[in-house]
């Protein structure tokens, strides 16, 4: 990076953006990496990212996650251009199965990380509106309850039961259809 | 309990706990993922999970999750089993659930409901029994979806024909005349069938559905088109209809209704027909060049005699399955070129025995000679299309799909050779085999139940014959010399038909570094046996082999 040298390698280092996690650590990636993200793609269209793009809500060790996410499907956005809101895009992907079956080894070797960093990602993903990101990891979080009783979820996310058994029966009443 | 409650509450100050400390719009979108059934029962866990119900974007019911599958309460009964008069049918509880749930989704005040992006509702136990009742709340639910929805971004999948096989036609080698479960008498059926729906359960689709400026996906099944004299539909880029039925109020003359629907979609990239055009309601299809399809997949529409693709510039993905499609059956305006997977999927018979049967699956195929992935399946593996002129350059992944009968030995070697011959950049090879063919005539008209599973298992059994001599041809075909990385066995039954396709396909394949093979039911003696058959046969000893 450091070297300087011709205007095609300028032209690249211009297209470069830093970011910088909460703890103060400095990531250097490519445009079309950090536009995978809504917020940075706005922070980039609004011209405010000069002197690098503060993250104060992520920590290096998940922006180090995100960005290797970003990496990998930047290549498969710019493929699919102009069509970034679209959820029927999966349809067309298919055409491309060596190439999505080479990303969703990605996203499943991606996704074997402890539950605390899962929810940092999903914390991050949400933050930096990255939709992809954001899917994937909720649907690992949606798969893991699938299927299991309340009692059951309650165990394996330690969620403690507040509820009065009087708010309870309410619940059960308001959402009746859905008990047998 | 007290003790529980500290003991967890303490537990909960750890990592652990960061689930219910998402935002709503993450554990919306996270209950998204499920069947909203579950999805409501999450409103239990506790205080902060109350209301998380309202910020899902995506609500998908499906008839056959509980408490729906449950049908209809026993006091109902009475009317629904009253055949006298439909209309006075009872809704079922996938009828009232859908309604209260999106009503419960406003239980937290005017502004509380996340926008809704997506909304799934499928009949797939019992299917729609018709009732003003049920229409009406159907109804409801689609002005619900368009008054609440996200932006321009609307997808709507309403399915209604109780979760049947789009055809019945199976697979056939020749059989016998009067064996044949298929045809003619079959599509009779359907027909009949479609005369009973329509007089008496027909949904028809609310005509405000087809001005919807959000309408980005739409999916209907099982549903009747009634449609507005305008159509206005600028967003709608997937189109996914399955046996639809032209309304009781047809429009008159010209057009059919699907025609119409296609013609109306400026912004069309993905159409899936399924089903539809029954009784010569749909025999041309004209994609206007406006849409630049991406995708186009025909499925059973038995009657479809003639497709128009306006423009094909964009073209990435067909599918098709039917009977053996007449020269004329596809025109595709604009290059072809971008076409790089094609399925093609021949019931009955496929092309076999008729010379002009192959002539016509040859032309039909030419138009996809650019395609990086074919899959084809047929009765008879691999029939028919080796024995014309044509070639497919770009071709690396092969999957085809058929029967092996026992008699066949080694035409299915000659088959395979003539195809590999025409895909000199062929790297993958896939062979999936269907059972041998079990001639169940089908008299009821019922879809498939567990007789038919349980036959499809007693065809499908592993066999080893020690005895039996395999010679096969030593042959040079330069992809399977050079460039075959890959061959897979899907459904290996160890007949012999098969065995000596195998061992041709790996003693000619020296480069082959993965080998996959998945038996069909069977004791793990003969697995072993035909597992070391396998590995004897690879020549790259190196290679990755994987049998399950």
């Amino acid at each position: 990076m450091a070297s300087a040298g011709s205007g095609d390698e300028k032209a690249a280092a211009a297209a470069m953006i830093t970011l910088i996690s909460s703890d103060n650590e400095k990531f250097e990636v490519t445009e079309a990496t950090a536009t995978l993200s809504q917020t940075i793609r706005h922070m980039i269209e609004d011209g405010c990212t000069d002197g690098g793009v503060p993250l104060p809500n992520v920590t290096s060790k998940i922006l180090a996650r995100v960005i290797e996410y970003c990496k990998k499907h930047a290549t498969a956005a710019a493929g699919e251009e102009g069509s970034s809101s679209s959820f029927s895009d999966a349809a067309f992907l298919e055409v491309d199965r060596a190439f999505l079956e080479e990303l969703e080894e990605f996203d499943d070797a991606f996704l074997e990380v402890d539950r605390a960093t899962l929810f940092d990602l999903i914390l991050a993903a949400n933050y930096l509106d990255i939709k992809g990101l954001l899917n994937l990891t909720c649907q690992k979080v949606a798969d893991s309850v699938k299927g299991k009783t309340p009692e059951q979820i309650r165990e394996m996310y330690n969620i403690v039961n507040d509820l009065t058994p009087e708010e309870e029966a309410e619940i059960r009443r308001e959402t009746q259809w859905a008990f047998e | 309990m007290d003790a529980d409650d500290s003991n967890n509450a303490a537990h909960a100050a750890g990592s652990d706990a960061r689930l219910s400390r998402l935002d709503d719009a993450a554990l919306g979108h996270i209950l998204s993922f499920l069947p909203a059934v579950e999805a409501a029962r999450a409103a239990t866990l506790s205080r902060r999970w109350r209301h998380v119900f309202a910020a899902m974007h995506t609500l998908s019911f499906r008839e056959s999750d509980r408490p729906f599958s449950m049908g209809y309460r026993w006091f109902e009964l009475c009317s629904y089993c009253d055949p006298g008069d439909p209309d006075r049918v009872r809704p079922p509880r996938l009828v009232s659930g859908v309604g209260a749930a999106l009503l419960g989704r406003h239980r937290g005040g005017p502004h509380a409901a996340a926008a809704l992006r997506v909304l799934r509702v499928a009949f797939d136990e019992y299917g729609f029994k018709g009732g003003d009742e049920a229409r009406n709340a159907v109804d409801g639910w689609l002005s619900y979806a368009a008054a609440y929805r996200a932006g321009g971004n609307l997808e709507i999948d309403l399915r209604l024909d109780g979760g049947e096989p789009i055809c019945k036609r199976a697979y056939s080698l020749l059989l016998p005349p009067g064996l044949d479960g298929g045809g003619e008498q079959e599509q009779e059926r359907c027909r009949r069938r479609g005369l009973h729906r329509r007089i008496y359960r027909i949904y028809i689709a609310p005509k405000s559905l087809f001005s919807c400026a959000a309408l980005r996906s739409l999916r209907l099944a099982g549903c009747g088109l009634d449609l507005p004299s305008t159509i206005a539909l600028p967003s709608l880029e997937t189109l996914h209809l399955t046996r639809i039925t032209e309304g009781s109020r047809t429009t008159g003359g010209g057009a059919t209704a699907v025609q119409r629907l296609v013609s109306a979609c400026p912004r069309l990239a993905d159409l899936t027909l399924e089903a539809c055009g029954g009784g010569g309601n749909l025999t041309v299809l004209s994609v206007p060049g406006t849409a630049r399809l991406r995708r186009l997949a025909l499925r059973c529409c038995h009657d479809l005699a003639a497709v128009n693709v306006g423009d094909s510039s964009e073209l990435r993905a067909f599918e098709y399955r039917g009977g053996v499609p007449k020269p004329t059956f596809l025109t595709m305006h604009g290059s072809a070129r971008k076409i790089s997977f094609c399925t093609i999927d021949l019931c009955d018979q496929g092309p076999a025995g008729t010379p002009e049967l192959i002539s016509n699956l040859l032309h039909f195929i030419r138009l996809f000679a650019g395609v990086e992935r074919v899959h084809l399946t047929s009765a008879r593996l691999g029939c028919g299309i080796g024995r014309g002129a044509f070639s497919f350059p770009a071709l690396r992944k092969l999957e085809l799909t058929g029967m092996l009968p026992e008699d066949d030995d080694t035409a299915s070697i000659t088959a395979v050779t003539r195809i590999l011959e025409r895909t000199p950049s062929l790297e993958t090879l896939s062979l999936f085999f269907l059972p041998d063919p079990y001639p169940v005539v089908d008299t009821t008209g019922s879809y498939m139940t567990v007789d038919d599973e349980e036959a499809i298992h007693a065809a499908h059994e592993l066999r080893y014959d020690q005895h039996v001599a395999l010679t096969v041809p030593d042959v040079d075909i330069p992809c399977l010399r050079e460039r075959m990385r890959e061959i897979n066995f899907v459904h290996y039954q160890g007949a012999m038909a098969q065995r000596m396709l195998a061992k041709f396909l790996l003693r000619n394949a020296p480069v082959v570094d993965e080998v996959w093979c998945e038996f069909a039911r069977g004791p793990l003696s003969i697995q072993t046996k035909l597992m070391g058959e396998i590995k004897g046969w690879v020549l790259n000893k190196s290679a990755k082999m994987m049998f399950c």
